[in-house]
Protein backbone atom coordinates (compact mmCIF):
# COMPACT_ATOMS: atom_id res chain seq x y z
CA UNK A 1 0.00 0.00 0.00
CA UNK A 2 2.89 2.31 0.86
CA UNK A 3 4.42 1.84 -2.60
CA UNK A 4 1.11 2.61 -4.29
CA UNK A 5 0.75 5.81 -2.26
CA UNK A 6 4.34 6.81 -3.01
CA UNK A 7 3.85 6.19 -6.72
CA UNK A 8 0.54 8.06 -6.83
CA UNK A 9 2.16 10.97 -5.02
CA UNK A 10 5.03 11.02 -7.51
CA UNK A 11 2.69 10.91 -10.50
CA UNK A 12 0.41 13.62 -9.11
CA UNK A 13 3.27 15.97 -8.41
CA UNK A 14 4.61 15.65 -11.93
CA UNK A 15 1.31 15.74 -13.71
CA UNK A 16 0.44 18.91 -11.82
CA UNK A 17 3.83 20.55 -12.19
CA UNK A 18 4.45 19.75 -15.82
CA UNK A 19 5.86 22.99 -17.14
CA UNK A 20 8.42 23.89 -19.74
CA UNK A 21 11.79 24.46 -18.11
CA UNK A 22 14.76 26.65 -18.95
CA UNK A 23 16.91 25.75 -21.96
CA UNK A 24 20.66 25.41 -22.33
CA UNK A 25 23.30 24.28 -24.82
CA UNK A 26 24.03 20.57 -25.06
CA UNK A 27 27.74 19.71 -24.91
CA UNK A 28 27.83 16.29 -26.50
CA UNK A 29 28.04 14.68 -29.89
CA UNK A 30 24.74 12.84 -29.54
CA UNK A 31 21.49 14.69 -29.85
CA UNK A 32 20.14 14.55 -26.32
CA UNK A 33 16.65 15.39 -27.56
CA UNK A 34 15.66 18.76 -26.19
CA UNK A 35 12.55 17.26 -24.56
CA UNK A 36 14.68 14.81 -22.54
CA UNK A 37 17.13 17.57 -21.67
CA UNK A 38 14.49 19.88 -20.24
CA UNK A 39 12.60 17.08 -18.59
CA UNK A 40 15.67 16.31 -16.48
CA UNK A 41 15.85 19.90 -15.35
CA UNK A 42 12.17 19.81 -14.50
CA UNK A 43 12.45 16.69 -12.35
CA UNK A 44 15.87 17.49 -10.88
CA UNK A 45 14.58 18.97 -7.62
CA UNK A 46 12.29 16.11 -6.79
CA UNK A 47 14.50 13.16 -7.79
CA UNK A 48 17.54 14.84 -6.18
CA UNK A 49 15.60 15.42 -2.97
CA UNK A 50 14.20 11.89 -2.90
CA UNK A 51 17.64 10.47 -3.54
CA UNK A 52 19.13 12.51 -0.69
CA UNK A 53 16.36 11.30 1.63
CA UNK A 54 16.90 7.71 0.55
CA UNK A 55 20.66 7.98 1.13
CA UNK A 56 20.13 9.40 4.61
CA UNK A 57 17.54 6.78 5.39
CA UNK A 58 19.92 3.98 4.30
CA UNK A 59 22.65 5.49 6.50
CA UNK A 60 20.32 5.54 9.50
CA UNK A 61 19.07 1.99 8.95
CA UNK A 62 22.61 0.67 8.41
CA UNK A 63 23.75 2.46 11.60
CA UNK A 64 20.90 0.86 13.53
CA UNK A 65 21.57 -2.55 12.04
CA UNK A 66 25.24 -2.26 13.09
CA UNK A 67 24.15 -1.10 16.49
CA UNK A 68 21.76 -4.05 16.65
CA UNK A 69 24.55 -6.46 15.75
CA UNK A 70 26.81 -5.05 18.47
CA UNK A 71 23.93 -5.35 20.90
CA UNK A 72 23.37 -8.97 20.00
CA UNK A 73 27.10 -9.67 20.30
CA UNK A 74 27.31 -8.11 23.76
CA UNK A 75 24.24 -10.05 24.79
CA UNK A 76 26.03 -13.25 23.86
CA UNK B 1 47.60 -3.27 -45.86
CA UNK B 2 45.79 0.06 -45.47
CA UNK B 3 43.72 0.68 -42.34
CA UNK B 4 40.00 0.21 -42.91
CA UNK B 5 37.55 2.11 -40.74
CA UNK B 6 34.87 0.15 -38.94
CA UNK B 7 31.55 1.06 -40.58
CA UNK B 8 29.74 1.72 -37.31
CA UNK B 9 32.40 4.06 -35.91
CA UNK B 10 31.86 7.53 -37.30
CA UNK B 11 29.58 9.53 -35.00
CA UNK B 12 31.88 10.33 -32.10
CA UNK B 13 34.57 12.94 -32.93
CA UNK B 14 36.68 11.60 -30.02
CA UNK B 15 38.04 8.76 -32.15
CA UNK B 16 37.16 5.76 -34.29
CA UNK B 17 37.76 2.06 -34.77
CA UNK B 18 39.76 0.67 -37.65
CA UNK B 19 41.10 -2.66 -38.83
CA UNK B 20 44.58 -3.46 -40.01
CA UNK B 21 45.80 -6.97 -40.84
CA UNK B 22 42.64 -8.32 -39.25
CA UNK B 23 43.29 -6.58 -35.92
CA UNK B 24 40.87 -4.05 -34.49
CA UNK B 25 42.35 -0.78 -33.19
CA UNK B 26 40.84 2.39 -31.79
CA UNK B 27 42.29 5.77 -32.65
CA UNK B 28 41.94 8.41 -29.95
CA UNK B 29 41.78 11.90 -31.39
CA UNK B 30 43.55 14.97 -29.98
CA UNK B 31 40.25 16.59 -29.06
CA UNK B 32 39.71 13.78 -26.53
CA UNK B 33 43.18 14.12 -24.93
CA UNK B 34 41.97 15.87 -21.76
CA UNK B 35 39.06 13.49 -21.19
CA UNK B 36 41.25 10.45 -21.80
CA UNK B 37 43.86 11.67 -19.28
CA UNK B 38 41.11 12.27 -16.73
CA UNK B 39 39.69 8.82 -17.45
CA UNK B 40 43.05 7.17 -16.68
CA UNK B 41 44.27 9.50 -13.89
CA UNK B 42 40.99 9.38 -11.94
CA UNK B 43 41.34 5.61 -11.66
CA UNK B 44 37.99 5.13 -13.42
CA UNK B 45 39.43 3.01 -16.21
CA UNK B 46 41.19 0.71 -13.74
CA UNK B 47 38.09 0.43 -11.57
CA UNK B 48 35.79 -0.42 -14.50
CA UNK B 49 38.29 -2.82 -16.06
CA UNK B 50 39.02 -4.63 -12.79
CA UNK B 51 35.31 -5.11 -12.20
CA UNK B 52 34.90 -6.44 -15.74
CA UNK B 53 32.46 -3.66 -16.61
CA UNK B 54 34.56 -2.20 -19.43
CA UNK B 55 36.60 -3.87 -22.12
CA UNK B 56 40.35 -3.73 -21.45
CA UNK B 57 42.82 -2.37 -23.97
CA UNK B 58 46.51 -1.80 -24.45
CA UNK B 59 48.14 1.29 -25.87
CA UNK B 60 50.15 0.43 -28.97
CA UNK B 61 52.97 2.30 -30.63
CA UNK B 62 51.63 2.19 -34.21
CA UNK B 63 50.88 5.58 -35.82
CA UNK B 64 47.26 6.84 -35.96
CA UNK B 65 45.21 5.86 -39.02
CA UNK B 66 44.34 9.53 -39.43
CA UNK B 67 47.50 11.43 -38.35
CA UNK B 68 45.86 14.85 -38.69
CA UNK B 69 43.42 14.09 -35.88
CA UNK B 70 45.11 11.28 -34.02
CA UNK B 71 46.63 11.39 -30.56
CA UNK B 72 47.29 7.72 -29.93
CA UNK B 73 46.08 4.23 -30.81
CA UNK B 74 44.79 1.56 -28.46
CA UNK B 75 44.06 -2.08 -29.12
CA UNK B 76 40.89 -3.29 -27.39
CA UNK B 77 40.70 -6.89 -26.28
CA UNK B 78 39.01 -8.78 -29.17
CA UNK B 79 35.37 -9.86 -28.87
CA UNK B 80 34.14 -13.38 -29.61
CA UNK B 81 31.10 -12.10 -31.49
CA UNK B 82 29.32 -8.81 -32.10
CA UNK B 83 25.58 -8.97 -31.43
CA UNK B 84 22.95 -6.25 -31.50
CA UNK B 85 20.22 -5.27 -29.01
CA UNK B 86 17.44 -6.41 -31.37
CA UNK B 87 18.95 -9.90 -31.16
CA UNK B 88 18.84 -10.05 -27.35
CA UNK B 89 16.32 -11.57 -25.02
CA UNK B 90 14.64 -9.59 -22.24
CA UNK B 91 17.23 -10.68 -19.66
CA UNK B 92 20.13 -9.73 -21.93
CA UNK B 93 18.76 -6.24 -22.53
CA UNK B 94 17.97 -5.82 -18.84
CA UNK B 95 21.48 -6.84 -17.78
CA UNK B 96 22.93 -4.50 -20.40
CA UNK B 97 20.78 -1.65 -19.01
CA UNK B 98 21.85 -2.31 -15.42
CA UNK B 99 25.49 -2.44 -16.53
CA UNK B 100 25.09 0.96 -18.20
CA UNK B 101 23.61 2.51 -15.04
CA UNK B 102 26.35 0.99 -12.88
CA UNK B 103 29.01 2.47 -15.14
CA UNK B 104 27.27 5.85 -15.15
CA UNK B 105 27.14 5.85 -11.33
CA UNK B 106 30.79 4.87 -10.90
CA UNK B 107 31.79 7.48 -13.48
CA UNK B 108 29.98 10.27 -11.64
CA UNK B 109 31.70 9.32 -8.41
CA UNK B 110 35.00 9.86 -10.24
CA UNK B 111 33.86 13.19 -11.68
CA UNK B 112 33.15 11.83 -15.12
CA UNK B 113 29.89 11.27 -16.95
CA UNK B 114 28.76 8.75 -19.53
CA UNK B 115 28.26 10.88 -22.61
CA UNK B 116 26.30 8.25 -24.49
CA UNK B 117 24.14 5.37 -23.39
CA UNK B 118 23.67 3.43 -26.60
CA UNK B 119 22.77 -0.24 -26.21
CA UNK B 120 25.18 -0.90 -29.09
CA UNK B 121 28.00 -0.06 -26.67
CA UNK B 122 27.30 -3.26 -24.77
CA UNK B 123 28.42 -6.69 -25.89
CA UNK B 124 28.27 -10.12 -24.28
CA UNK B 125 31.71 -11.56 -23.66
CA UNK B 126 32.58 -14.61 -21.60
CA UNK B 127 29.00 -14.94 -20.44
CA UNK B 128 28.44 -11.39 -19.18
CA UNK B 129 27.64 -7.95 -20.57
CA UNK B 130 30.55 -5.56 -20.97
CA UNK B 131 30.84 -1.92 -22.12
CA UNK B 132 32.99 -1.69 -25.23
CA UNK B 133 33.30 2.04 -25.95
CA UNK B 134 36.37 3.36 -24.15
CA UNK B 135 35.65 6.91 -25.37
CA UNK B 136 32.19 7.23 -23.79
CA UNK B 137 33.46 9.16 -20.77
CA UNK B 138 33.89 12.88 -20.39
CA UNK B 139 34.67 15.10 -17.41
CA UNK B 140 31.58 15.99 -15.42
CA UNK B 141 30.81 19.71 -15.37
CA UNK B 142 29.06 20.69 -12.17
CA UNK B 143 25.47 21.70 -12.92
CA UNK B 144 25.16 19.87 -16.26
CA UNK B 145 22.33 17.40 -16.86
CA UNK B 146 23.08 13.81 -17.92
CA UNK B 147 23.27 14.28 -21.65
CA UNK B 148 22.59 10.60 -22.41
CA UNK B 149 19.42 10.39 -20.30
CA UNK B 150 17.01 10.44 -23.26
CA UNK B 151 19.13 7.94 -25.17
CA UNK B 152 19.18 5.57 -22.21
CA UNK B 153 15.38 5.69 -21.94
CA UNK B 154 14.96 5.06 -25.67
CA UNK B 155 17.54 2.27 -25.92
CA UNK B 156 16.77 0.41 -22.71
CA UNK B 157 13.77 1.52 -20.68
CA UNK B 158 11.28 1.72 -23.57
CA UNK B 159 11.97 -1.70 -25.16
CA UNK B 160 12.22 -3.40 -21.77
CA UNK B 161 8.86 -1.99 -20.69
CA UNK B 162 7.23 -3.17 -23.92
CA UNK B 163 8.79 -6.62 -23.57
CA UNK B 164 7.65 -6.93 -19.97
CA UNK B 165 4.13 -5.55 -20.42
CA UNK B 166 3.33 -6.67 -23.96
CA UNK B 167 5.57 -9.29 -25.59
CA UNK B 168 9.23 -10.33 -25.20
CA UNK B 169 9.61 -10.44 -29.00
CA UNK B 170 9.26 -6.65 -29.12
CA UNK B 171 13.03 -6.17 -28.75
CA UNK B 172 12.91 -6.40 -32.54
CA UNK B 173 11.20 -3.00 -32.66
CA UNK B 174 14.69 -1.57 -32.15
CA UNK B 175 15.44 -2.67 -35.71
CA UNK B 176 13.11 0.09 -36.90
CA UNK B 177 14.42 2.65 -34.42
CA UNK B 178 18.19 2.49 -34.50
CA UNK B 179 18.63 5.25 -31.94
CA UNK B 180 16.09 3.73 -29.60
CA UNK B 181 12.30 3.60 -29.44
CA UNK B 182 10.34 6.80 -29.61
CA UNK B 183 9.06 7.40 -26.08
CA UNK B 184 5.71 8.81 -27.17
CA UNK B 185 5.09 5.72 -29.32
CA UNK B 186 6.13 3.43 -26.46
CA UNK B 187 3.88 5.28 -24.03
CA UNK B 188 0.90 4.79 -26.36
CA UNK B 189 1.67 1.07 -26.77
CA UNK B 190 1.93 0.36 -23.04
CA UNK B 191 -1.13 -0.56 -20.96
CA UNK B 192 -2.63 1.96 -18.57
CA UNK B 193 -1.54 -0.06 -15.55
CA UNK B 194 2.09 0.73 -16.41
CA UNK B 195 1.34 4.27 -15.09
CA UNK B 196 0.99 2.79 -11.63
CA UNK B 197 4.75 2.27 -11.36
CA UNK B 198 6.15 5.60 -10.23
CA UNK B 199 9.56 5.48 -11.88
CA UNK B 200 8.16 4.10 -15.13
CA UNK B 201 5.44 6.76 -15.15
CA UNK B 202 8.07 9.42 -14.57
CA UNK B 203 10.96 8.35 -16.81
CA UNK B 204 8.86 6.99 -19.65
CA UNK B 205 5.27 8.26 -19.75
CA UNK B 206 5.75 11.81 -18.44
CA UNK B 207 9.18 12.05 -20.07
CA UNK B 208 7.53 11.30 -23.44
CA UNK B 209 5.16 14.25 -23.01
CA UNK B 210 7.90 16.88 -22.59
CA UNK B 211 7.85 19.24 -25.55
CA UNK B 212 10.93 21.13 -26.77
CA UNK B 213 11.03 24.75 -25.54
CA UNK B 214 10.16 27.69 -27.83
CA UNK B 215 13.20 28.83 -29.89
CA UNK B 216 13.35 32.33 -28.34
CA UNK B 217 14.12 30.76 -24.96
CA UNK B 218 17.53 29.46 -26.07
CA UNK B 219 19.42 32.68 -25.18
CA UNK B 220 18.61 32.44 -21.52
CA UNK B 221 21.37 31.33 -19.11
CA UNK B 222 21.79 27.56 -18.80
CA UNK B 223 19.95 25.95 -15.90
CA UNK B 224 21.83 23.99 -13.26
CA UNK B 225 21.07 20.49 -12.11
CA UNK B 226 22.72 19.11 -9.01
CA UNK B 227 24.90 16.01 -8.94
CA UNK B 228 22.44 14.49 -6.48
CA UNK B 229 19.68 14.84 -9.07
CA UNK B 230 21.71 12.80 -11.54
CA UNK B 231 22.31 10.14 -8.91
CA UNK B 232 18.56 10.27 -8.28
CA UNK B 233 17.79 9.78 -11.97
CA UNK B 234 20.19 6.82 -12.16
CA UNK B 235 18.62 5.35 -9.03
CA UNK B 236 15.09 5.84 -10.37
CA UNK B 237 15.99 4.24 -13.70
CA UNK B 238 17.53 1.30 -11.89
CA UNK B 239 14.33 0.85 -9.85
CA UNK B 240 12.18 1.12 -12.97
CA UNK B 241 14.23 -1.47 -14.83
CA UNK B 242 14.78 -3.74 -11.83
CA UNK B 243 11.00 -3.90 -11.36
CA UNK B 244 10.34 -5.11 -14.91
CA UNK B 245 9.98 -8.88 -15.27
CA UNK B 246 8.66 -11.25 -17.90
CA UNK B 247 5.25 -12.79 -17.30
CA UNK B 248 6.46 -16.35 -17.80
CA UNK B 249 8.67 -16.30 -14.76
CA UNK B 250 8.56 -18.37 -11.58
CA UNK B 251 10.59 -21.42 -12.38
CA UNK B 252 9.31 -22.63 -15.72
CA UNK B 253 12.38 -21.53 -17.66
CA UNK B 254 14.53 -24.58 -17.02
CA UNK B 255 11.89 -26.94 -18.41
CA UNK B 256 11.31 -25.13 -21.64
CA UNK B 257 12.38 -27.55 -24.34
CA UNK B 258 9.62 -27.93 -26.91
CA UNK B 259 10.86 -30.32 -29.58
CA UNK B 260 12.02 -33.02 -27.18
CA UNK B 261 8.44 -34.36 -27.07
CA UNK B 262 8.61 -35.32 -30.73
CA UNK B 263 11.40 -37.89 -30.32
CA UNK B 264 10.51 -41.56 -30.39
CA UNK B 265 12.32 -44.23 -28.40
CA UNK B 266 16.09 -43.80 -28.52
CA UNK B 267 16.14 -41.11 -31.17
CA UNK B 268 17.19 -38.36 -28.79
CA UNK B 269 19.94 -40.55 -27.23
CA UNK B 270 21.25 -41.36 -30.72
CA UNK B 271 21.21 -37.68 -31.61
CA UNK B 272 23.26 -36.75 -28.55
CA UNK B 273 25.79 -39.49 -29.28
CA UNK B 274 26.21 -38.57 -32.94
CA UNK B 275 26.41 -34.83 -32.35
CA UNK B 276 29.13 -35.55 -29.77
CA UNK B 277 31.00 -37.55 -32.41
CA UNK B 278 30.59 -34.70 -34.89
CA UNK B 279 32.26 -32.27 -32.46
CA UNK B 280 35.00 -34.77 -31.60
CA UNK B 281 35.73 -35.29 -35.27
CA UNK B 282 36.07 -31.67 -36.36
CA UNK B 283 36.83 -29.84 -33.10
CA UNK B 284 35.31 -26.52 -34.22
CA UNK B 285 36.50 -23.30 -32.59
CA UNK B 286 33.14 -21.67 -33.32
CA UNK B 287 29.79 -23.39 -33.72
CA UNK B 288 26.64 -21.84 -35.09
CA UNK B 289 23.71 -23.64 -33.51
CA UNK B 290 20.72 -22.73 -35.68
CA UNK B 291 17.30 -23.32 -34.13
CA UNK B 292 19.06 -23.97 -30.84
CA UNK B 293 15.95 -24.01 -28.65
CA UNK B 294 17.31 -23.56 -25.10
CA UNK B 295 20.85 -24.47 -26.13
CA UNK B 296 21.18 -28.15 -25.18
CA UNK B 297 23.50 -28.95 -28.09
CA UNK B 298 25.29 -25.59 -27.86
CA UNK B 299 26.30 -26.69 -24.37
CA UNK B 300 27.66 -29.95 -25.73
CA UNK B 301 29.85 -27.89 -28.06
CA UNK B 302 30.83 -25.64 -25.18
CA UNK B 303 31.83 -28.65 -23.09
CA UNK B 304 34.21 -29.64 -25.88
CA UNK B 305 35.86 -26.20 -25.82
CA UNK B 306 33.98 -24.58 -28.72
CA UNK B 307 32.33 -21.16 -28.59
CA UNK B 308 28.66 -21.53 -29.53
CA UNK B 309 26.32 -18.96 -30.98
CA UNK B 310 22.97 -20.33 -29.97
CA UNK B 311 20.23 -18.89 -32.20
CA UNK B 312 16.49 -19.32 -31.89
CA UNK B 313 13.42 -17.39 -33.02
CA UNK B 314 11.43 -17.99 -29.81
CA UNK B 315 12.15 -15.19 -27.32
CA UNK B 316 11.20 -17.45 -24.39
CA UNK B 317 13.73 -20.09 -25.51
CA UNK B 318 16.45 -17.46 -25.84
CA UNK B 319 15.56 -16.10 -22.41
CA UNK B 320 15.70 -19.58 -20.86
CA UNK B 321 19.03 -20.19 -22.59
CA UNK B 322 20.44 -16.89 -21.30
CA UNK B 323 19.26 -17.49 -17.73
CA UNK B 324 20.88 -20.89 -17.73
CA UNK B 325 24.11 -19.36 -19.02
CA UNK B 326 24.13 -16.75 -16.25
CA UNK B 327 23.19 -19.19 -13.50
CA UNK B 328 25.94 -21.61 -14.46
CA UNK B 329 28.49 -18.88 -15.24
CA UNK B 330 28.99 -20.30 -18.72
CA UNK B 331 31.56 -18.44 -20.78
CA UNK B 332 31.58 -20.05 -24.23
CA UNK B 333 28.02 -19.45 -25.26
CA UNK B 334 25.95 -16.61 -26.70
CA UNK B 335 22.15 -17.02 -26.91
CA UNK B 336 20.66 -14.88 -29.69
CA UNK B 337 17.19 -14.12 -30.99
CA UNK B 338 16.82 -14.35 -34.77
CA UNK B 339 14.37 -15.73 -37.29
CA UNK B 340 16.44 -17.77 -39.73
CA UNK B 341 13.77 -17.42 -42.42
CA UNK B 342 14.54 -13.70 -42.27
CA UNK B 343 17.91 -13.22 -40.51
CA UNK B 344 18.86 -9.84 -39.05
CA UNK B 345 19.45 -7.46 -41.99
CA UNK B 346 22.22 -4.91 -42.46
CA UNK B 347 20.85 -1.53 -41.39
CA UNK B 348 21.80 2.00 -40.43
CA UNK B 349 23.71 4.62 -42.37
CA UNK B 350 24.38 3.56 -45.97
CA UNK B 351 22.94 0.15 -45.04
CA UNK B 352 26.20 -0.98 -43.52
CA UNK B 353 26.43 0.64 -40.10
CA UNK B 354 25.10 -2.53 -38.46
CA UNK B 355 25.94 -5.77 -40.22
CA UNK B 356 23.61 -8.56 -41.22
CA UNK B 357 23.61 -11.70 -39.11
CA UNK B 358 24.97 -13.68 -42.03
CA UNK B 359 27.95 -11.36 -42.37
CA UNK B 360 28.85 -11.81 -38.72
CA UNK B 361 27.95 -15.44 -38.27
CA UNK B 362 30.71 -17.29 -40.12
CA UNK B 363 31.74 -20.36 -38.12
CA UNK B 364 33.68 -23.60 -38.32
CA UNK B 365 30.55 -25.69 -38.02
CA UNK B 366 26.81 -25.29 -38.40
CA UNK B 367 24.44 -27.33 -36.31
CA UNK B 368 20.94 -27.43 -37.83
CA UNK B 369 18.98 -29.90 -35.74
CA UNK B 370 15.24 -30.24 -36.28
CA UNK B 371 15.35 -26.99 -38.22
CA UNK B 372 15.12 -27.75 -41.94
CA UNK B 373 11.44 -28.81 -41.85
CA UNK B 374 10.57 -25.48 -40.18
CA UNK B 375 12.30 -23.57 -42.98
CA UNK B 376 11.18 -25.82 -45.85
CA UNK B 377 7.58 -26.59 -44.80
CA UNK B 378 6.91 -23.78 -42.33
CA UNK B 379 8.65 -21.11 -44.40
CA UNK B 380 8.27 -22.44 -48.01
CA UNK B 381 12.03 -22.14 -48.54
CA UNK B 382 13.34 -24.59 -51.20
CA UNK B 383 15.78 -27.23 -49.91
CA UNK B 384 18.55 -26.18 -52.32
CA UNK B 385 18.30 -22.61 -50.99
CA UNK B 386 18.66 -23.90 -47.43
CA UNK B 387 21.69 -25.97 -48.49
CA UNK B 388 23.31 -22.93 -50.14
CA UNK B 389 22.66 -20.78 -47.07
CA UNK B 390 24.31 -23.33 -44.76
CA UNK B 391 27.27 -23.74 -47.14
CA UNK B 392 27.91 -20.00 -46.95
CA UNK B 393 28.05 -20.09 -43.16
CA UNK B 394 30.51 -22.90 -42.41
CA UNK B 395 32.60 -25.62 -44.09
CA UNK B 396 31.11 -28.37 -41.90
CA UNK B 397 27.48 -29.01 -41.04
CA UNK B 398 25.46 -31.45 -39.01
CA UNK B 399 21.92 -31.32 -40.42
CA UNK B 400 18.94 -33.31 -39.24
CA UNK B 401 16.35 -34.39 -41.78
CA UNK B 402 12.85 -34.80 -40.36
CA UNK B 403 10.48 -36.76 -42.66
CA UNK B 404 6.91 -35.61 -43.36
CA UNK B 405 5.37 -38.41 -41.30
CA UNK B 406 7.32 -37.36 -38.19
CA UNK B 407 5.01 -35.66 -35.64
CA UNK B 408 7.26 -32.56 -35.72
CA UNK B 409 6.84 -32.12 -39.50
CA UNK B 410 3.26 -33.42 -39.59
CA UNK B 411 2.27 -30.70 -37.12
CA UNK B 412 3.28 -28.13 -39.74
CA UNK B 413 1.06 -29.78 -42.36
CA UNK B 414 -2.12 -30.26 -40.35
CA UNK B 415 -3.98 -27.26 -41.69
CA UNK B 416 -2.38 -26.72 -45.07
CA UNK B 417 -2.00 -28.48 -48.40
CA UNK B 418 1.11 -30.55 -48.84
CA UNK B 419 2.73 -28.69 -51.73
CA UNK B 420 6.20 -29.95 -50.86
CA UNK B 421 6.76 -32.69 -53.44
CA UNK B 422 10.54 -32.53 -53.16
CA UNK B 423 10.53 -32.80 -49.40
CA UNK B 424 11.71 -36.37 -48.84
CA UNK B 425 15.01 -38.06 -48.09
CA UNK B 426 16.12 -38.29 -51.72
CA UNK B 427 15.09 -34.70 -52.41
CA UNK B 428 17.04 -33.56 -49.37
CA UNK B 429 20.16 -35.49 -50.38
CA UNK B 430 19.93 -34.26 -53.96
CA UNK B 431 19.61 -30.61 -52.88
CA UNK B 432 22.47 -30.75 -50.39
CA UNK B 433 24.75 -32.71 -52.78
CA UNK B 434 25.09 -29.58 -54.89
CA UNK B 435 26.99 -27.81 -52.10
CA UNK B 436 28.18 -30.59 -49.79
CA UNK B 437 29.59 -34.05 -49.79
CA UNK B 438 28.03 -36.40 -47.28
CA UNK B 439 30.46 -37.75 -44.68
CA UNK B 440 27.81 -39.73 -42.81
CA UNK B 441 24.04 -40.32 -42.82
CA UNK B 442 22.95 -41.65 -39.46
CA UNK B 443 19.39 -42.80 -38.67
CA UNK B 444 18.15 -41.61 -35.29
CA UNK B 445 16.59 -44.67 -33.64
CA UNK B 446 13.46 -45.77 -35.48
CA UNK B 447 12.14 -42.23 -35.76
CA UNK B 448 12.77 -41.93 -39.50
CA UNK B 449 14.93 -38.87 -38.80
CA UNK B 450 18.44 -38.86 -40.25
CA UNK B 451 21.44 -36.89 -39.10
CA UNK B 452 23.84 -35.91 -41.89
CA UNK B 453 27.46 -34.90 -41.44
CA UNK B 454 28.33 -32.70 -44.39
CA UNK B 455 31.53 -31.11 -45.76
CA UNK B 456 31.39 -28.14 -48.09
CA UNK B 457 32.52 -28.90 -51.65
Amino acid sequence: MNTVLKNTFLILIFTAGFLVAMPSKAHAYIDPGSGSYFFQILIAGLVGGLFALKTQWLKITSWFSRFGKRESKTRK
Amino acid sequence: MNPKRENSSFRDPSGFLFYEDGILYRQINRCYAGAYSHFLDSGLFTELAENKLLIVHEEVSRPPADPLLGLKVIRPSPLSFVSYPYEWSFGQLKDAALLTLEIARRSLKKNMILKDASAFNVQFEKGAPIWIDTLSFEPYREGSPWIAYGQFCRHFLAPLALMAYRDPGLSKLSLLHLDGLDLALTSRLLPLRSWLRGNLALHLHLHSKQKPPPPQATRQPPPQIGRNAIFGILDGLESAIGGLTLKKENGVWGEYYGDKNFYKENAFEDKKKYVGEFFDRIKPARVLDLGANTGFFSRMAQAGGSFSISIDSDPYCVEANYRQMREKNETHLLPLLADLASPTPAIGWDNHERQSLKNRAGADAVLALALVHHLAIGGNIPLNEIARFFSELAPKCAVEFVPKNDPGAAALLTVRNDIFEEYHREGFEHSFARYFQTDAALPLGHSGRILYFLSRK
